[in-house]
């Protein structure tokens, strides 16, 4: 399993993620950012079981079309910042 | 038509569940219409950590520590980090009507009351990175919003007296955090109202100034009032199925899991009109 945090302006995103052949299995997203409405964060880690990961650059992508269909509102952090964290929890790729 | 900022000083310090289980329930009846009236909540903890929806306590809370001097754990509602909870730890709830479109309005707009309040202290606070008010260059509240329909809501913890080596003690932060902010412990970050004001603060004071700084943002009048009897009813619900869960506090299952104490709920507000 890997694990890595970012950093956004407004809290820590820590990504906790089981892959296997460039899928993931399972992932789990947890810290101190703010998501609205706040259920979203489930259907989010929902929607990303079983994406293949190819990049940073497509996850954001991914997000940013997942957030916006849905209305989503991230305060104090970015599609980006979640896109680093499960990519480099995802592949363990990122060193520390 | 509004009649005034209805303000609550019911408090269950030993039970914290029970604090976060009406402090949901207030939200949920204003968001459904039952609750009228704009709601000001102050309230407190006697020895607790409560973390933000979507934390993990292990990650964010030394559990051997919190054993020891027997500091309960419950998570809140709303994002964010987890604050430890004593009695010089004054917590506040506004709750009120409004048309923001977004979460990030609610924080520019509600955070005003709180500003008022402190000004009234004496101190000259302001607000920083969104959400955090500040004092000399150190945090002295933490707020966390939610929106519910037409309903917002925000909550704050507000530090007067803790005992600042507890919290320090009681809370992990992460390495990434602390290399961020530059500092090398929680407890440098943070500061109390009374050590920035020189002096010390009773609670009634404290009252008096977040319920002027309230009433004066939002234009009401306020009036002292307790919870009905349908409000501990719905948080009665919550409590029980809800709040004093294992699921709940540790496993960070999402709100709608508990999908059977909304249903309850739903069904008792039926009877009742």
């Amino acid at each position: 399993m890997g694990v890595y945090e970012v950093k956004s302006r407004k809290g820590l995103i820590r990504v906790q993620c089981i892959s296997s052949r460039g899928l993931i299995r399972d992932l789990r997203i947890t810290g101190d950012f703010f998501i609205y409405p706040e259920d979203s964060l489930w259907f989010l880690e929902e929607k990303l079981k079983g994406l293949r990961i190819r990049s940073i650059d497509e996850l954001e992508e991914f997000l940013n079309k997942l957030l916006k269909s849905k209305g989503v509102e991230l305060v104090g952090s970015t599609p980006r910042d979640f896109a680093e964290a499960i990519y480099c929890a995802c592949t363990n790729s990122c060193g520390d | 038509m509004t009649r005034g900022l209805r303000v609550l000083l019911f408090e269950t310090p030993k039970d914290p569940y029970y604090n976060l289980a009406l402090e949901e329930a207030l939200f949920l009846l204003h968001s459904k219409g039952i609750i009228k009236d704009d709601v000001l909540r102050i309230w407190r903890n006697e020895n607790a950590v409560v973390i933000g929806y979507f934390q993990s306590p292990k990650e964010e809370v030394d559990l051997e520590y919190a054993d020891k001097i027997k500091a309960s754990i419950v998570r809140r509602f709303t994002g964010g980090g987890a604050v430890y909870h004593d009695l010089g730890n004054i917590n506040y709830a506004v709750i009120t009507h409004g048309k923001t479109s977004t979460v990030y309005e609610i924080y520019e707009y509600l955070l005003k009351g709180i500003i008022k309040a402190l000004k009234i202290l004496g101190l000259d606070p302001w607000r920083e990175n969104i959400n955090d008010i500040v004092a000399n260059n150190r945090k002295i509240s933490g707020t966390a919003a939610s929106i519910k329909g037409s309903t917002l809501f925000l909550h704050g913890s507000l530090l007067v007296s803790t005992d600042l080596e507890k919290l320090s003690k009681i809370l992990r932060v992460s390495r990434k955090k602390l290399m961020d902010k530059g500092v090398s412990s929680v407890k440098y970050r943070v500061a109390l109202v009374e050590d920035l004001i020189g002096r010390r603060i009773g609670y009634w004071e404290i009252i008096d100034a977040i319920v002027k700084g309230y009433s004066g943002l939002l234009g009401l009048q306020p009036y002292f009032d307790m919870p009905t009897k349908l409000e501990v009813l719905v948080a009665d619900k919550l409590y029980y199925g809800k709040y004093l869960k294992h699921e709940w506090n540790f496993e960070r299952k999402p709100s709608h899991y508990f999908k059977d104490v909304y249903r309850e709920i739903d069904e008792l507000l039926k009877t009742r009109f």
